[in-house]
Formats: C-alpha cells, structure tokens, sequence
C-alpha cells in the first residue's frame, strides 16, 4: 500500500507536466527550452545546454502551448520564447496554458484567461485546474461544490452523479473519461456528465491510452472506457499506461512492465517504477532514479535523487548535495540517451 | 434614497451616493440632447468631470483636459448642464461649457439640476427651487426637497412627504413617511401599510394585495421591490412579473438586473435568465454596457456582451461609465485618489489627489 502510494504520488507529478500538448494536440508552436537555475534565479537552456534567456527569474515553468509561466519583480507572467512578455496583470497565482486557457489567480479567485491576457472564463471559482478534452474541474466560489465545466465556464450537470462529488487530484479528462469520486468510491463520467462507469471502485486511477486501472478484490486490473474488464485484476501494484506499457507488479516485490494484454514485456525487477512518456519510463533501484527504454534498458546508471518526465525531449534529473547540515537540491538536464546537456546546478 | 437596495461598505457609501445622483444626471443628459438634436461628440466636449488635485477639486473635459482650476473643497457631477461646487461651506454650481461659477456658492445644500431647477437651501432657511440663473422659483418652505423628475419632486413638511409640480403648485399633500422619484409615471411611497406606487396624478396606482417592505424605481416597466417572501420586481399593473425569491435584488438598467444569492450577486434579464452567475461580492448597475464590479478586494469592470471581466486593473472603487469614461478611487484613507479611464481600462486622467 505505501507502495502503491509512492507510485501515485509519483505519477501525479508527470500528470502535470505531460498532460498539455499530447491532450489537446494543439498546433501552437512547441518551444524546446528548459528552465535552469543557476546561483538562485532562473534562466532557460535549449536542448544543447546553451543559455538562451538569461537567469534573471525568480521562478520559471516549462513551456506549454508557446509560452512559460514566470516570475520578476514579484509578479507572475507570461512570456514567450524570445523571452518577451505576452501576458501580466494582477496575478496572484498563474498556471500552464493547455487547451488555449490558463488558469489564473485574481483577487482571491481563479478564472481562466486566453493567450490574449483576457479573461475567457471570469474568475469565480476557489480552485480551477487545467483544461483538457476541453473540460475542467473547479470548486464553486461559494465552496459549495466541486464541478466541471466546459470551455464557455458553463457547469457540465452531471447526470447519475451526487451534487457533491468530493475533490480529487487526477481530475483531469483523459480519453474522453474523467475519473470521479464520492464517499471514497471511484467511477467515470464521460464529457457531457454522464456516468459510464458507477462508482464502485474503492481505487482507481485515471484513463491513459484508453485503459483505467481499478482495484477488483484486493488486485489490479484495467478496464477499457465503457467500464468493461480489459486487463484481469492480477496485480498486486500497478500505474498508468503510457506508450502501451504499464508498470506493474504480479508476484514479486519489484515492478516491470506490461502491455495491454497484461502480459508482462519488461520483468519485475525495479523498486519505483513510473509511467513511459516520450518512451522513456523512470525507475527506481537501490534508491535512486534512472531511465528505461521500452526494451527494458538503463539510459544511464541510477544515480538521480528525484526526476520528472520527458518533456520535448529532455527529462530534468535532481541530485541531492549535502551541504553541512542541509540537503540543497541541484537540477540537470539529460537527454533521451541518458547524457547531461545541464549538468545539475542550484 | 435606495440605500437599501445596495449592498455597501461604510467607506464607499459616499462614493455610492455619487454614483446614484451620477444616474440622475445621465437622464438629464440623454433628454436635454434628445430634445436639442445634440450629437454625441458634441454631448461629450460639453461634460466636465471633477478632480482632486493638490487637495482641491476642478473639473476636466471628457478627453482629460482641466477646464476649471482646482479651486473648490468638493465637486460633483453634472447634471442638467450644472455642476455642484462647495466653497468652503457654501455651494453653488458651475456650468460645463464654457466652464465656469455661474451660480455663486452661498446655499448650505445643493441637489442636482433637472429641468432646469435645483432643490437649495440658504443658510438658516428650507428648501426651495432656483433655476438656472439662481434665482428662486419655487420659495424656500420645504424641509427636504428631492430633485426634480417627470416634472415633479418629492418634498417633506413637518416629517411628511408630498410632491408637487416643476411651477411650485401642489400635487400631493404631505402624507407619507417616505417617497421616491417618479419614474415611469409612478413614484413609490411609503405609508403605515408598506410601500405603493402613486400616478402622475396623484392617486394611488399600485397596492397590491401582498405587503411591500421595499419598493423601487420603475426602469422600462419593472421596479425592484421587496416582500416577506424576498426580491422580486412587480410590473406596472402591480404584477409580480418576477416572483418574489431573491435575497436582494436591485433595478434593471440596459436590460439586466443584479441579483443575490447567499453571498454572491449575478444579473438575470426581465425573462429571468441568469446572464451572469453570481460571483460578485458587491456592483453597480450596468451603464454604456459596463458595470463596476467587486470581486474580493477589489473593483473591475464586466462587459455586458462578452459577461466577461474586460477591465482588470484593482481599483479600490469603480463608479459607472458615463459619456464612455469612468471615475475610479485608488488608495484609500489618507491617500484616496480619483482618477478616470476609458472603456479599455486605460486612465484618461491618472489618479490624483
């Protein structure tokens, strides 16, 4: 169990950074820079390692949709690959683009603007998260309920569900699904609100390459999107697909990989495993992190503290470095060969 | 006044009275040039709207430019081609174009022009009408005396209200603990039973069988008014044409009007459509298709088309457009400053103070 939620945990991470530009296929201008922090402010690298925009930022995002989130002078903003910004205002929080939208923080609410700078959706509820499949899940401003909306910000009525489904991390619409929860039972609901799968599961994760792992009797397995057993509940541990692969583990108390017929391709043997994305998937051995290819194969030995996913192509990669008593974290770059193009600065 | 009808906190109750006589004056406008045939650019050189500048207000053209010198210690809008100044505790009013004192201040009350007269008090003396010269027309006798409208004003002898015509003569006697403007050939009034609506003629027009705590201004055919069962807003027949359901409510303007619902004001149409969910913490009616609007801590301006946000500079308050440009506070206590923009959001005058 703690496993699992290591995994989990771990998975959420690359939820937010993977989810923009393979769900919306959107045709904006994919920007191959990556942001590095060199003696405490933020500049951005191409994917050879040369300082394209200077550290100059107090924070910097990656980029989505064409542009990056970033902070100067204690404001947050939008700018674009040459660094110019497109978009600032009275922000108190922003977030990526995706679907064209970004969620903002203005004057105590979230809302949503467009690459404009203007509002598409006015900032009237607590939370908001990210648009994808063109639908996204807020809290109401009166904190009376969670909800999705679609992309005019007009409530999506759910049919077949209660008024107030609890709030859940991976809410994100994948597939067309989006996983929902109530009084710790999970379902699916599809984009115009209608319940596809009841909610029955005591745990589930979202829909990735049209396939939902859901716990059945202790074990699990997938199911495809109208609900029905795809993969039999075999596994002790599972994660999320990701070009066709899943890590999972049957029998053992380390993870491999399967396909989608639940066979597994790549053998149970590394202690974390998470989700392929730019087929490349992160595993764990003796601690520390590394890459595989979907042959199974190290990119390079484990010897990462932390990493995130493959991003266009380059995956940032974090060591710890004990300095006296503290742990200061220093972030890299490599590359889908598993080479440094930014070898870990802080 | 309608007081009750806006949600307000103390320090923008000031301001708000600015804005509610600001809405008199547009009338005043829109009917002084619908009658000499005055097109809109025209309209816009002869409005001056007041600064503060250096602790003193003047007064700007529609485009920015001061055309009266900051001189006096308060200013307010035009209306009906005047303008109220206060030199030190006397006013007066100033005309827009060119602008100048044209009536000299030495009247301890100044209400807002229309039609050509102006409730004033002297000092030591009731209220009475003077017209555009200053001269009295109508002699002071009145304890309160409210602008004119339709022809008509409501004034208060001896703790009670009546009204009377724009030549002085006597349309109704004293009779009521409180009245309203007529708009739309009725006025609401409030007697020992709740509020009803009384006709150009002076008779009773509207008393319906369930009992009015509030009533308000007609505005094309509706007025807000309140019953035991909440907000709603009654036709001209005394109808509820919406029922009576919201926790406050306020009148139509450009066809919308604000509505609450627990602690968030949205704007439904005369159909009852919800055009603008509630999410505001605090607005102002819709003018020239904008309405300031509170979110938080803040003021903004929603577009009425796109119900979208369009102006989202913080301001500390916002006021209603008038003749495409609006009066906004930055600051607050020691440091208020007033400033106006355009309907981009961008400052034809910058904040002073």
């Amino acid at each position: 169990m703690k496993r699992l939620l290591l995994l989990l945990a771990f998975t959420t991470l690359f939820t937010s950074c993977d989810l923009v530009d393979s769900v919306t296929g959107n045709d904006d201008e994919v920007v191959k820079l990556y942001p590095v922090l060199v003696d405490g402010d933020w500049g951005y690298i191409n994917q050879k390692g040369e300082m394209i925009l200077e550290p100059d930022y107090q924070n910097a995002r990656p980029f989505h949709e064409g542009l990056a989130a970033i902070r100067e002078s204690w404001g947050w903003k939008y700018i674009n690959s040459k660094g110019e910004v497109k978009i600032e205002g009275d922000f108190n929080n922003i977030e990526n683009f995706s679907g064209g939208k970004a969620a903002v923080r203005f004057d105590g609410r979230w809302g949503y603007i467009n690459k404009s700078g203007n509002f598409a959706i006015n900032p009237m509820f607590r939370t908001a998260s990210a648009f994808s499949d063109g639908r996204a899940f807020v809290r109401s401003v009166d904190y009376s309920n969670y909800y999705y909306i679609n992309e005019n910000g007009d409530r999506i009525e759910s049919v077949g569900l209660p008024d107030d489904i609890d709030y859940i991390e991976e809410n994100q619409f994948k597939n067309g699904r989006a996983m929902v929860s109530d009084d710790d039972l999970f379902g699916y609901i599809d984009k115009s609100g209608n319940t596809i799968v009841d909610l029955k599961y005591a745990e589930a994760r979202p829909f990735s390459n049209q396939l939902a792992a859901v716990k059945i009797s202790d074990r699990w397995g997938f199911i495809g999107d109208n609900g029905e057993v795809s993969i039999s509940p075999a596994f002790i541990s599972v994660g999320d697909f990701g070009d066709g692969l899943a890590p999972a583990r049957a029998s053992s108390n380390s993870f491999g990989y399967i396909n989608k017929s639940g066979e597994f391709i790549i053998n149970e043997q590394f202690q974390e495993a998470g989700t392929f994305s730019e087929e490349r998937a992160p595993v764990m051995l003796n601690n520390k992190w590394t890459f595989i290819d979907k042959s199974g194969n190290q990119i390079t030995n484990p010897k990462f503290d932390e990493v995130s996913p493959f991003y266009n192509g380059l995956a940032r990669v974090t060591i710890y470095v004990p300095v006296e008593d503290e742990i200061e974290e220093n972030y890299g770059y490599i590359n889908k060969s598993g080479s440094y193009v930014w070898y870990p600065t802080r | 006044m309608t007081h009750s009808m806006l949600r307000v906190k103390p320090k923008t109750l000031s301001l708000l009275l600015i804005v509610l006589f600001g809405f008199v004056l547009m009338t005043g406008c829109d009917l002084v040039n619908s009658v000499t045939g005055n097109g809109n650019d025209d309209k816009s050189s002869k409005t001056i709207h007041p600064i503060l500048l250096n602790g003193s207000w003047g007064f700007i053209s529609n485009d920015g430019n001061i055309v009266l010198e900051p001189r006096f210690g308060q200013a307010r809008d035009l209306s009906d081609g005047l303008a109220a100044v206060r030199s030190g505790t006397l006013w007066g009013y100033v005309q827009a174009n060119p602008a100048r004192l044209v009536i000299e201040t030495k009247f301890t009350t100044a209400g807002d022009f229309e039609d050509g007269l102006a409730p004033v008090q002297l000092p030591g003396q009731g209220y009475g009408f003077i017209d555009e010269t200053g001269s009295f027309v109508i002699e002071a006798q009145y304890d309160f005396a409210q602008p004119i409208s339709e022809g008509k004003a409501a004034v208060r002898i001896d703790g009670l209200w009546g009204y009377i015509n724009a030549d002085g003569s006597t349309l109704v006697e004293p009779t009521y603990s409180d009245a309203r403007p007529f708009s739309n050939g009725l006025a609401a009034v409030e007697t020992f039973d709740g509020w009803i609506y009384i006709n150009n003629e002076g008779e009773e027009a509207i008393n319906p069988t369930f009992q009015l705590s509030t009533a308000g201004e007609f505005v094309d055919g509706l007025a807000p008014i309140e019953t035991a069962d909440g907000w709603g807003f009654i036709d001209k027949s005394g109808s509820p044409a919406i029922t009576p359901k919201y926790e406050e409510a306020g009148r139509f303007s450009q066809g919308l009007a604000w509505f609450r619902d627990g602690d968030y004001i949205g704007f439904i149409n005369k159909k009852e459509d919800i055009l603008i969910e509630p999410q505001f913490a605090e607005v102002k009616p819709f003018s020239e298709n904008m309405a300031a609007i509170r979110l938080n801590d803040d003021w903004f301006y929603v577009n009425k088309d796109s119900k979208l946000i369009s102006i989202t500079t913080p301001f500390e308050n916002a006021e209603s457009f008038s003749n495409g440009i609006a009066r906004v506070q930055l600051g607050n206590d020691e440091d208020i400053r007033y400033g106006y923009i355009d309907k981009k959001g961008e400052y034809i005058w910058y904040p002073t103070r």
